[in-house]
């Protein structure tokens, strides 16, 4: 292994280590915004006089002051939506990690890729659903990066997977 | 060298993506000329919020149309069979990069229109998605580039 080779490695290896960073403060930030998102909530409810800033946003259009006013369809359209970005945090977490052990191309990494881009499809799914039901209000907000984006994803991983197919082809043929 | 054993398949798909990004490029020129048009317009007897709406209009239609150009030629690499090599990649990490710059235009338009100009159209640009598929595409062009670089010092090191 040459030099150049090493620093390669380190180098992947230390973005993959600062996007875990990344990931997890992004865990703790929007933890403690739920935290307090709900105790603000829970005192405006007892009579507490709290000024309105924290905001619960499912779509651009959907945007709620306290929980307790968020509709049915709504709250489970929005809790399909924060299972899913969960998911897509622990996947790119786990992606990353394996990136740290210096893992690239391989079946866990690609599968990893494969299933981001189809939550990233989710994503967009229920935001444009919930856009959809704020339609009666007059507003609708649809866009179509998710999708693209999404559909891109799946694809690179697709393509990745049929190279590392025919690299393990190539490993076996003696 | 031996054929991805697929890729019959990934041809044809990316031959429809590419038909997409085509007929997404051509609505962009269409946009932008119709912009163009609009933005000359304004600056006979317009008031100053109006020429800026249609100026930085002008400005979005034109990174929408760089965007879709450089994801349309990555999938017209893909679509004859170049699977991330050099110049593959570098349509992709292009496109990301110009989705980043959009993004960062479009939150900077949103700024002026609302705290210059005053204009409240209940348009709200600062979208979190946009920048996302820019730093997604620009990781994956980067991680493809890396251990592309990778691979040939393993061919080269026996």
């Amino acid at each position: 292994m040459n030099t150049k080779h090493n620093s390669r490695l380190n180098r992947i290896k230390l973005v993959s280590r600062i996007f875990r960073a990344l990931i997890c403060g992004l865990v703790v930030i929007m933890s403690l915004m739920a935290v307090l998102f709900l105790l603000m909530a829970v005192k405006t409810v007892i009579g507490g006089d709290v000024p309105h800033t924290l905001h619960i946003s499912f779509s651009p259009h959907q945007v709620f002051t306290s929980p307790f006013e968020v509709p049915l369809p709504v709250l489970l359209i929005g809790a399909v939506q924060l299972c899913l970005g969960g998911c897509g945090l622990i996947l790119l977490n786990r992606l990353f990690k394996l990136f740290e052990q210096g893992h690239f191309f391989q079946t866990g990494n690609i599968r990893c890729i494969k299933f981001l881009g189809l939550i990233t499809l989710g994503i967009w799914l229920t935001t444009t659903t919930l856009e959809w039901l704020a339609r009666q209000q007059g507003n609708l907000n649809i866009d179509g990066t998710g999708l693209v984006i999404g559909i891109l994803i799946v694809f690179i991983a697709w393509i990745m997977d049929e190279g590392r197919k025919i690299q393990e082809e190539q490993e076996l043929t003696v | 060298m031996k054929p991805i054993p697929n890729q019959a398949k990934i041809i044809k798909v990316s031959t429809v993506i590419r038909h997409v990004m085509f007929a997404g490029v051509v609505v962009w020129i269409i946009g932008v000329a119709v912009m163009t048009f609009q933005s000359i317009h304004s600056l006979f007897g317009a008031v100053q919020p109006a020429r800026y709406l249609t100026w930085g209009l002008l400005g979005i239609e034109v990174l929408r149309l760089v965007v879709t150009w450089q994801l349309f030629r990555f999938f017209d690499r893909l679509k004859t069979g170049h699977f991330f090599d050099a110049q593959t990649v570098r349509h992709l990490d292009a496109a990301g990069k110009w989705w980043i710059v959009l993004w960062l235009y479009d939150v900077l338009m949103f700024f002026i229109r609302s705290g210059i100009f005053k204009i409240d159209d209940g348009w709200k640009p600062i979208d979190p998605a946009t920048l996302f598929a820019g730093l997604v595409m620009v990781f994956i062009a980067w991680l493809l580039k890396e251990a592309q670089g990778l691979q040939e010092e393993q061919e080269l090191t026996v």
